[in-house]
């Protein structure tokens, strides 16, 4: 266990820490690029140099490791005109790009350059021009003139995704990034390049020109392209949102999320329901609660109970569907239960789940074993022998493909009662009588837990545009008070208690996979 | 020389002053809001402490620490050109404190002000009430947490509210019977 | 019939009368209201109601950089807006803790002085406007414009000039700036002579400024006064002499002092004291060294336009700054100048950022206005005409 001395500070280290850890866990920021920590060590930018006593030359921190008794100076003389000429010589050709750059505002050049530099140019003959806006790949974008070559991408194509697109070609100040000849940037997590690079060079095609950082606010959130809920930050500006950046989460995701995932950001804006409707006329909560209460009441009487289909959409956080289940179960009274959601996809074996939809376990953890939800594929059985007259559909995704979910659609039509609550519409939504329209996972604090059993909390990070869209436990505990069977629910926190709870309860047994870790905090 | 004013009033003052500084010349001491009184007539009357003008008097809202508020009293020295900085510490739960308006005769306006923009209440003055806003307003805007985009009462006009819009439109359309040619 | 002279006034039937002298009234400097009650003339009992001209100063510059504040500054005292800039800029770099080479400093004294003569110009012209000497305000008026020709020459707007940086001021003094205040000063001797000849012995302008609006010294103390208004009673307290900044302390000047406390002194403070602005600005030209006007450090002051659109390290530099507000270490501070009416000060606290934490200006009119019914009350109504008039209560500068 080596010991050193940072700055007149000693700290007691494991073996094999570097120098630039150290320091930072004792709170001295040392500048770099190329290094990051989920990847292998370069040492090629040169910035992290620090004065390391006994040292002839000034050592790279990101690669240095501790040993005994060594004493780091990180901020004195020697390193603060090391730092200046490293970055002189990186700015020699870097073109003048700020106002047309999209990482202004986030960009690693900038923040260390008044930190660090803060002299003016000395340069007196023109920059080296390269080649700029050229596509990697579908998503990429490269510019060779703002690249630094600190070769965090290709690192990250060979050591995380494995499949080795890009390499440096051309060499001294003609070097560029490429990809091999005949080959484009398309794997399936291509867009984690430019989180990783330090300055503008990749930018994603998606996000280019669209919003400029400063006027991102950034909420802690979850992302719900599959069942992997890998952590992310959801940054929007305005009301809406802007765009999805993985959040280190060492248990689920790392520093990494897939491209789907990314792209899911549209779903939250897209062909959302605003109003709730009764057979195409709007009304206000209070009205339309009163009206589905008494619809509601008049299909029980008419097909009796056990004829009311409840479908639990595991695009919805846990304390929807803690509410959802006691709405289903003790208001409705209904024990025919099923399992909604997006139909499966492709997986892989790093981050991409094959289940397209974020809290299947959720769903699974409101009920004790063996009186889960049963399949979609059950309802559509049943509702082809007419033992299902009306259907309560939480969401309005259909877990069916190609033919079946076709003859799905056009049983609905022949259902006595359609009560979609979602937040969108879907194909659903010209077909359903009742329209509740609810709010996506952006719009509100909640749960999800993902297919190893990890429970992540997520903030609310805007409010729905022009709408009146709820939370889906707020419409369940309006419309179980019309009914007459009220839900003690008042307060989010009182609601979470008691979900925890229940969700314990229901994970004991012999479940191990799906029993819920601590949550991380929400956002 | 108002340093060592601060380190007399420490001395003076040993249980209320909870924290002296002297950072970039500003002399301040921290002291709990019961012996405000007291310490402002110290520095008043004093022979020695001749603080006879009170430059400013205003309040701090830092959001998410406890104490919230601090009031902050900056004293001034006409015979001996000093100043002194006083903040006494006010709670969240309990944003009140004592009134020096018969001390100095410009804190009148100076608590009011800062009743009308925190929400801190002066016990003893003698109308508290707000001096920059209409007494109709909500909130206090000063605070650190209020709404910016929040939208205010609107008191009653006691004339019809006229359509400016509407007024040029018929004045545009030529029509006879609006404006002040119309009979 | 009784005769007049058998008459007890004391027996009329009277009941005060209650008068509003509303915020939109000639005489009410920027929108004041005043609730009077009346016996007859004598005002019994004063209610002033200010906050017509509060456009929210302080919550603004909450969610602007210290850059980004300048144009709220200029609007607090607006006939005297340089003062206010100067006042915000040299607040900031204390904060800061950078010093302005000595020819930006001597700039901000010019351009300050400037300023103050407008400032008093218009004091002592709409004085005399409202006390019937429709001339003398002309020629008041007449000064004030070739004072607010040389704001446009040097900072490009008659008004509201932002023109202080923190770290320095926009830029230099043009090269016909020199010329431009020579011709100036001799017109402004002129006026100020006109005026002088016209009022300060004229019968009726001395009766009613004599002897009305008078304040002790000691309550004026006690009530927070500064600047000529203190100065009419006697108090001799000028920060320029008493605590100088910028180049005040290398240059001569006097700081004339009253005695009775009433309009009269006020009126004869200010006219004594644009002369010696006017001696200041001269000394300050004849002395003034060369050199940059900007403080060098480049966290601060933004690079040359040339550097911002040829280097990357311009380029930077200017987006940072422009971007994310200079940033200014935490702390606070209480830092005064002599602005147009008196000790203009500013309480800023920074949290580490960019952006202030929180900006209070400590307006001298505020509290002058806070005793104006200490000088009302008890006179008669025709005397709050003089008095509000050489109280110089800007509304900007009360209500923020």
């Amino acid at each position: 266990m080596p010991t050193c001395t940072i700055n007149g500070q000693k700290i007691d280290v494991d073996r094999g820490t570097t120098v630039l850890q150290a320091a930072a866990e004792l709170g001295f920021d040392v500048p770099h690029f190329c290094y990051h920590p989920a990847l292998s060590i370069p040492a090629n930018c040169r910035m992290c140099l620090v004065e390391v006593e006994k040292a002839r030359k000034l050592l790279p921190a990101c690669y240095t490791q501790v040993t005994e008794g060594m004493v780091v100076h990180t901020e004195n003389e020697r390193v603060v005109q090391a730092r200046r000429a490293v970055l002189e010589f990186i700015l020699v050709n870097h073109p003048v790009d700020c106002p047309i750059c999209d990482q202004a505002g986030e960009c690693k050049l900038q923040d260390y350059y008044l930190d660090y530099d803060a002299q003016s140019s000395r340069q007196r003959t023109i920059k080296v021009t390269k080649i700029k806006a050229f596509p990697l790949g579908p998503e990429v974008v490269y510019d060779g003139e703002r690249c630094i070559l600190c070769t965090r991408c290709v690192r990250f194509c060979d050591e995380v995704t494995g499949t080795n697109e890009l390499t440096v070609v051309e060499r001294g100040d003609r070097s560029a990034i490429r990809t091999f000849p005949g080959r484009d940037l398309d794997n399936a997590y291509s867009m984690c390049v430019v989180d990783l690079c330090p300055v503008g060079a990749l930018t994603s095609r998606d996000f280019r020109f669209k919003c400029r950082v400063w006027l991102l606010q950034s909420a802690d959130s979850v992302c719900t392209g599959c069942a992997r809920d890998c952590s992310v930050h959801l940054e929007h500006h305005d009301a809406e949102v802007q765009r999805l950046r993985p959040r280190y989460n060492p248990e689920v995701n790392e520093y990494w999320m897939c491209d789907a995932g990314r792209y899911t950001y549209r779903e939250l804006h897209e062909d959302r329901l605003t109003s709730p409707l009764i057979n195409g006329a709007s009304y206000t909560w209070p009205q339309v609660a009163e009206k589905t209460a008494d619809i509601l009441t008049e299909t029980v009487q008419g097909v009796g109970t056990e004829s009311i289909a409840f479908v639990f959409s595991p695009q919805a956080s846990c304390e929807d569907l803690f509410v959802a289940r006691k709405f289903a179960e003790e208001v409705l009274g209904t024990s025919r239960h099923y399992m909604g959601g997006k139909p499966d996809g492709q997986g892989d074996d790093f981050l991409i789940h094959a289940d397209k939809n974020p809290n299947r376990n959720g769903v699974k953890l409101m009920f004790p074993r063996g009186s889960r939800p049963a399949p979609f594929t059950k309802l559509l059985h049943d509702l082809e022998s007419g033992s299902i007259r009306a259907l309560y559909m939480m969401g309005s995704d259909i877990p069916l493909v190609g033919e079946q979910r076709q003859a799905f659609v056009s049983l609905v039509e022949n259902l006595d009662l359609l009560v979609l609550q979602a937040p969108r519409g879907g194909e659903l939504a010209a077909h359903a009588k009742i329209i509740l329209p609810t709010r996506t996972h952006a719009e509100k604090e909640g749960t999800f837990v993902n297919c190893d059993g990890v429970a992540q909390g997520f903030g609310k990070a805007i409010d729905p545009k022009r709408s009146a869209a709820q939370d889906d436990w707020r419409v369940f505990v309006r419309l179980a008070q019309k009914l007459g069977a009220a839900l003690p629910y008042a307060f989010f926190k009182d609601l979470r208690a008691d979900m925890f709870a229940a969700m314990e309860a229901n994970s004991r047994k012999t479940d191990t996979a799906a029993a819920p870790e601590a949550p991380a905090p929400a956002g | 020389m108002s340093a060592a004013d601060i380190k007399k009033l420490g001395r003076k003052f040993r249980k209320a002053v909870l924290d002296t500084s002297d950072r970039l010349g500003m002399d301040t001491a921290l002291i709990d809001k019961s012996a405000l009184r007291e310490v402002i007539t110290y520095l008043r009357d004093d022979e020695k402490m001749q603080y006879n003008f009170l430059r400013d008097v205003t309040c701090v809202d830092y959001l998410h620490r406890q104490p919230r508020f601090e009031v902050v009293y900056v004293l001034y020295s006409m015979p001996r050109k000093t100043q002194v900085v006083i903040k006494a510490v006010v709670e969240e739960d309990e944003p009140v404190i004592d009134s020096i308006h018969d001390l100095y005769g410009c804190a009148n306006w100076g608590e009011r002000e800062v009743w009308d923009m925190y929400g801190i209440q002066f016990t003893g003055h003698p109308e508290l009430r707000r001096i920059l806003l209409y007494e109709e307003f909500e909130g206090h805007p000063l605070r650190k947490d209020y709404e910016k985009t929040a939208s205010q009462p609107r008191m009653e006009l006691l004339a019809p509210e006229r359509d400016a819009l509407q007024e040029f439109k018929d004045y545009q359309s030529g029509r006879e019977d609006s404006g002040s040619r119309a009979n | 019939m009784p005769e007049l002279e058998d008459l007890d006034v004391n027996e009329f039937h009277t009941e005060p009368m209650v008068l509003n002298m509303g915020p939109s009234h000639p005489a009410m400097h920027g929108t004041v209201r005043m609730v009077l009650t009346l016996d007859g003339e004598t005002v019994v009992k004063c209610d002033p109601e200010i906050g017509y001209l509060h456009r929210g100063f302080e919550k603004e510059c909450e969610s602007a950089t210290y850059t980004q504040c300048f144009p709220y500054t200029d609007r607090l005292n607006y006939v005297s807006p340089l003062l206010n800039n100067f006042g915000f800029a040299l607040a900031v770099e204390k904060l800061l803790e950078i010093e302005v080479p000595p020819r930006g400093n001597y700039v901000r004294t010019i351009m300050g002085e400037i300023s103050r003569i407008s400032d008093h110009l218009t004091c002592l012209s709409a004085g005399a406007l409202e006390l019937g000497g429709f001339s003398a305000f002309l020629y008041g008026i007449e000064g004030r414009e070739l004072i607010w020709d040389l704001h446009e020459t040097v900072t490009g707007a008659r008004l509201t000039t932002s023109y202080a940086r923190i770290g320095g001021v926009r830029d230099d003094l043009p090269e016909d700036f020199v010329p431009m205040w020579k011709m100036t000063r001799e017109r402004l001797n002129d006026i100020w002579n006109d005026v002088n000849d016209l009022l300060t012995r004229n019968r009726i302008f001395m009766d009613r400024m004599q002897g009305t609006g008078v304040i002790t010294p000691e309550e004026a103390i006690s009530h927070g006064f500064v600047g000529p208004c203190l100065r009419s009673t006697g108090v001799d307290y000028d920060v320029r002499k008493d605590h100088p900044y910028f180049a005040y302390g290398e240059v001569d000047f006097e700081v004339p002092v009253g005695s009775t406390g009433d309009n009269f002194d006020r009126y004869l403070v200010r006219l004594a004291e644009t002369k010696q602005s006017i001696r200041i600005i001269d000394q300050c030209l004849a002395k003034m060294p060369g050199g940059p006007v900007n403080c060098d450090d480049p966290r601060v002051v933004l690079p040359a336009k040339h550097d911002v659109y040829n280097s990357i390290e311009g380029m930077i530099n200017h987006f940072k700054i422009i971007f994310e507000g200079i940033q200014v270490p935490a702390g606070e501070i209480y830092s005064y100048t002599e602005g147009g009416n008196g000790e203009l000060g500013y309480y800023i606290v920074s949290n580490g950022t960019g952006k202030p934490w929180k900006v209070k200006v400590r307006s001298p009119s505020f509290y002058m206005m806070s005793a104006v019914t200490k000088m009302i009350e008890g006179g008669m109504i025709a005397d709050i005409i003089p008095t509000f008039d050489t109280i110089n209560m800007i509304g900007g500068e009360i209500d923020r």
